[in-house]
């Protein structure tokens, strides 16, 4: 007694085009996922995004928050709690902009950027 | 969408947790695990309170998720009311049914957060197909404490870290989700082959065609 395997039909074909697509966005997150831990075990250090607060900021770089704040010449006190896309948008710049102005003030105070002189500071602030 | 979120729950507190929580278990494709990790980092730098955000969290997504059952069960009256005429089909749905009420349990509570876009699907699927309702609320709620519970521990545990490992387990449920699939769908090509094959059993006194091929 032998089986005989079917000629293959249209629903065969669909399911095993199914089963590659489906294989292969397998694939593709496990790719993403081993290299988001990759990514995350070679450099521990947050990436900037819109939804942060200055607060989360200062508490993920460990810099004092003030610093953060004087970089986006906002006042320390009370301390600003939006998302630094409700900051940029308010300013109608991109997040880009304040972006670069957070690394800079976060390389400043942690000693990796000179600061410049106390008499002209604020101006030379800016990236 | 994110900063949107986060603004929105900074601004509001806990209610607007619940708000989003009701609306992502209906399907809203909302980026969740990221707010409760962030929200979790907040409560870790002492910028807003846990129990009311666990509170508010847990309500609103358990709400959410009756809300998908009972709208599934609603319709699933309506299926049934007109499966009685069509008994092919009735007898499809019979299977989906045992199918569902076998799998229920982890079913349910596997999706409230390891397999969390399914979530909504399966509120529909089991209350279409009549799963007992406490059942459905006890793995519901379990569900939903871990889910929960596991990302607010998260983003209180790795505080300054919260997009790095929001992204980690965004992928790592994707991938489950389609490696899941992936296996579904092959076991279901190789049942129909197997079965096809069965019912073209070739003895040896029935000799095949000229043209067919036997393997």
């Amino acid at each position: 007694m032998k089986l005989a395997l079917p000629p293959l039909t249209r629903t065969h074909w669909l399911l095993f085009a199914l089963f590659l697509a489906t294989a292969a966005a397998s694939g593709f997150f496990a790719g993403r996922f081993v290299e988001n831990a990759r990514h995350w075990s070679e450099t521990p250090q947050e990436p900037i995004k819109g939804w942060m607060t200055l607060g989360y900021l200062a508490h993920a770089y460990e810099v004092p928050v003030a610093d953060l704040h004087q970089a986006l010449d906002l006042p320390p006190e009370p301390p600003d709690r939006r998302p630094l896309a409700e900051i940029a948008e308010e300013r109608k710049l991109p997040l880009d902009a304040l972006r670069l102005r957070l690394e800079h003030a976060i390389a400043m105070a942690r000693g990796e950027v000179a600061r410049p002189p106390p008499s002209n500071g604020a101006s030379e602030a800016e990236p | 969408m994110s900063e949107e979120l986060v603004d929105l729950v900074v601004d509001h507190g806990a209610i607007a947790l619940f708000g989003i929580l009701i609306a992502n278990c209906l399907g809203m494709p909302f980026p969740t695990s990221l707010l409760l990790m962030a929200l979790g980092s907040f409560v870790g730098q002492g910028e807003m309170e846990l129990w009311p955000l666990l509170f508010a969290g847990i309500s609103g997504a358990v709400i959410g998720d009756q809300t998908g059952y009972l709208l599934g069960r609603l319709g699933g009256n309506l299926v049934l009311h007109r499966l009685t005429r069509r008994p092919r089909a009735a007898r499809t749905f019979d299977k989906a049914e045992a199918l569902v009420w076998r799998w229920g349990g982890p079913g349910i509570y596997f999706s409230r957060w390891l397999l969390s876009p399914l979530g909504p699907w399966v509120n529909l699927a089991t209350g279409l197909t009549r799963y007992p309702w406490p059942r459905f609320a006890i793995w519901d709620f379990l569900g939903l404490s871990t889910w929960i519970g596991l990302y607010f521990g998260l983003g209180l545990l790795f505080s300054r870290s919260v997009q790095s490992l929001a992204d980690l387990t965004d992928n790592l449920t994707w991938m489950l989700l389609f490696t899941l699939l992936t296996l579904l769908i092959g076991w279901l090509l190789l049942r129909r082959l197997r079965k096809e094959a069965t019912a073209k059993v070739v003895t040896p006194a029935s000799d095949p065609p000229p043209d067919t091929e036997v393997r």
